[in-house]
């Protein structure tokens, strides 16, 4: 079973987001940029969901760290975000992001979207 | 009713969540802040009971040590007596001194006079001797006796002037080490005072630093007990918090019930509420359950149980999925 980290402060968001891919997926949370980057360093994480604004790391700081890992070069890391902005997509992209998606989403579509990047 | 019963589904399905999300969210804030202010308050405790027994030992120390401090101040009370008594020694020093010196003159005016006395009894016998001399041969016993009266007179003047001398040296010296002898006792004397004024100047500071440490140690007992009084008033508003859950809770549960059985036991709903009705109807419903959450997002559940199809909605979503 492949493991999503979901990195997002609210807690209903990441409780909404979790249910709708726990079925399928073993599910680790961080309630901010930082713990994200602790649960990296110990987890083998497949795939990470990072929210943009968080505190003690932002996503974009996380992203940063994460892809100067050598385990999660290549890791799909997908930008979910309320934040709509090119230029915040434009960063995402040249921080090494695999993709940006505005909230909400629907579940069912996210969970699209995920098994369509893991399978490659 | 296959779709009524799915749209009941889904609202049971939401506000689990919903509630689930909110008091997990709650639990997760006032749980740590009870923890804390908990463990605040033993923390406060053991502060308090520590404060105290330092307090209590200070309070033992000084008293044992402002025992010890009395005690040398009137030991030091004894020695500036001392002191005193040896500057009346020195005075009364002086005065025999002054008698001895006073004596000693008298005695050196006396020798000048036995001097004086020698002189002349010289002077007579040197004319005994020249009277004898004149008589002739009869003279002679005369003149062995005026002699021997001139030898006992130069005697006489040569005693009393070594005399004179040597009291005079006596006076000098004991006149030197009188003066340093009061000169040493006089410094003594001024030092022990010093000593004394130094003591009580250390008394005089101990006494405010006690007085200083209670006050401190007192307002130490204020400020705790009022952070104390403080903290007990937090708990019954924390306690309250943790009956809000449980009656969010419950709310949570019989609002559940309550559209079930609007759903199923309300004819009109069934029959005459239009989708878009029953669609704002939950909005409105689910709105009241979070302040958090964004309708997009309910709207996005919605869709996906088959209760809404907002074409519209979807159409938005297409937009905002990019990959890189």
């Amino acid at each position: 079973m492949k493991t999503i980290l979901i990195a997002e402060d609210s807690g209903i968001i990441r409780n909404m987001v979790k249910s709708s891919l726990i079925d399928t997926y073993r599910i680790l949370e961080a309630e901010d940029g930082k713990k994200g980057l602790e649960i990296a360093r110990s987890e083998p994480v497949d795939f990470f969901l990072l929210d943009l604004n968080m505190p003690n790391m932002n996503g974009f700081e996380l992203l940063r760290d994460l892809r100067q890992m050598s385990q999660f070069v290549r890791t799909p890391v997908i930008m979910l975000t309320t934040e709509a902005r090119d230029d915040f997509k434009t960063k995402g992209k040249e921080l090494g992001a695999t993709g940006w998606v505005v909230k909400p989403i629907e579940p069912s579509r996210l969970r699209g979207l995920i098994e369509k990047i893991l399978r490659g | 009713m296959n779709t009524q019963s799915s749209k009941v589904h889904y609202v049971h399905q939401v506000a689990r969540l919903l509630e689930e999300s909110i008091l997990t969210e709650l639990r997760s804030i006032i749980r740590p802040l009870a923890d804390n202010l908990f463990g605040i308050r033993e923390n406060l405790n053991k502060v308090k009971f520590k404060t105290r027994e330092l307090q209590e030992s200070f309070q033992a120390d000084s008293h044992g040590f402002g025992a010890s401090v009395w005690q040398f101040s009137e030991e030091s009370k004894k020695i500036q007596n001392y002191a005193e008594g040896m500057e009346q020694t020195v005075l009364q020093s002086e005065k025999n001194q002054n008698e001895i010196t006073k004596q000693i003159e008298s005695t050196s005016q006396a020798s000048e006079r036995i001097q004086d006395i020698a002189e002349r009894i010289k002077l007579l016998s040197i004319n005994a001797s020249v009277v004898a001399a004149r008589v002739g041969s009869q003279g002679k016993e005369f003149s062995i006796i005026a002699q021997e009266v001139r030898r006992l007179a130069e005697d006489t003047e040569s005693s009393s002037r070594q005399i004179n001398d040597s009291m005079n040296k006596t006076l000098q010296n004991s006149t030197i080490v009188f003066e340093k002898f009061a000169n040493q006792l006089r410094e003594k004397s001024n030092q022990m005072r010093e000593i004394r004024i130094s003591i009580i100047n250390l008394e005089n500071f101990l006494r405010n630093f006690k007085v200083f440490i209670d006050l401190i140690f007192r307002d130490f007992d204020n400020f705790s007990d009022q952070l104390e009084t403080d903290l007990e008033k937090i708990s019954p508003t924390l306690q309250q918090n943790e009956i809000a859950m449980q009656q969010i809770e419950n709310t949570g549960k019989s609002v559940r019930e309550n559209m079930t059985v609007i759903f199923e036991n309300d004819s009109v709903l069934q029959s005459d509420l239009s989708e878009s009705e029953k669609q704002l109807l939950l909005n409105t419903f689910l709105r009241h359950m979070t302040t958090r959450l964004e309708e997009k997002t309910i709207q996005n559940w919605m869709q996906e149980s088959g209760l809404s199809k907002s074409s519209e909605v979807s159409n938005k979503t297409e937009n905002e999925i990019v990959l890189f």
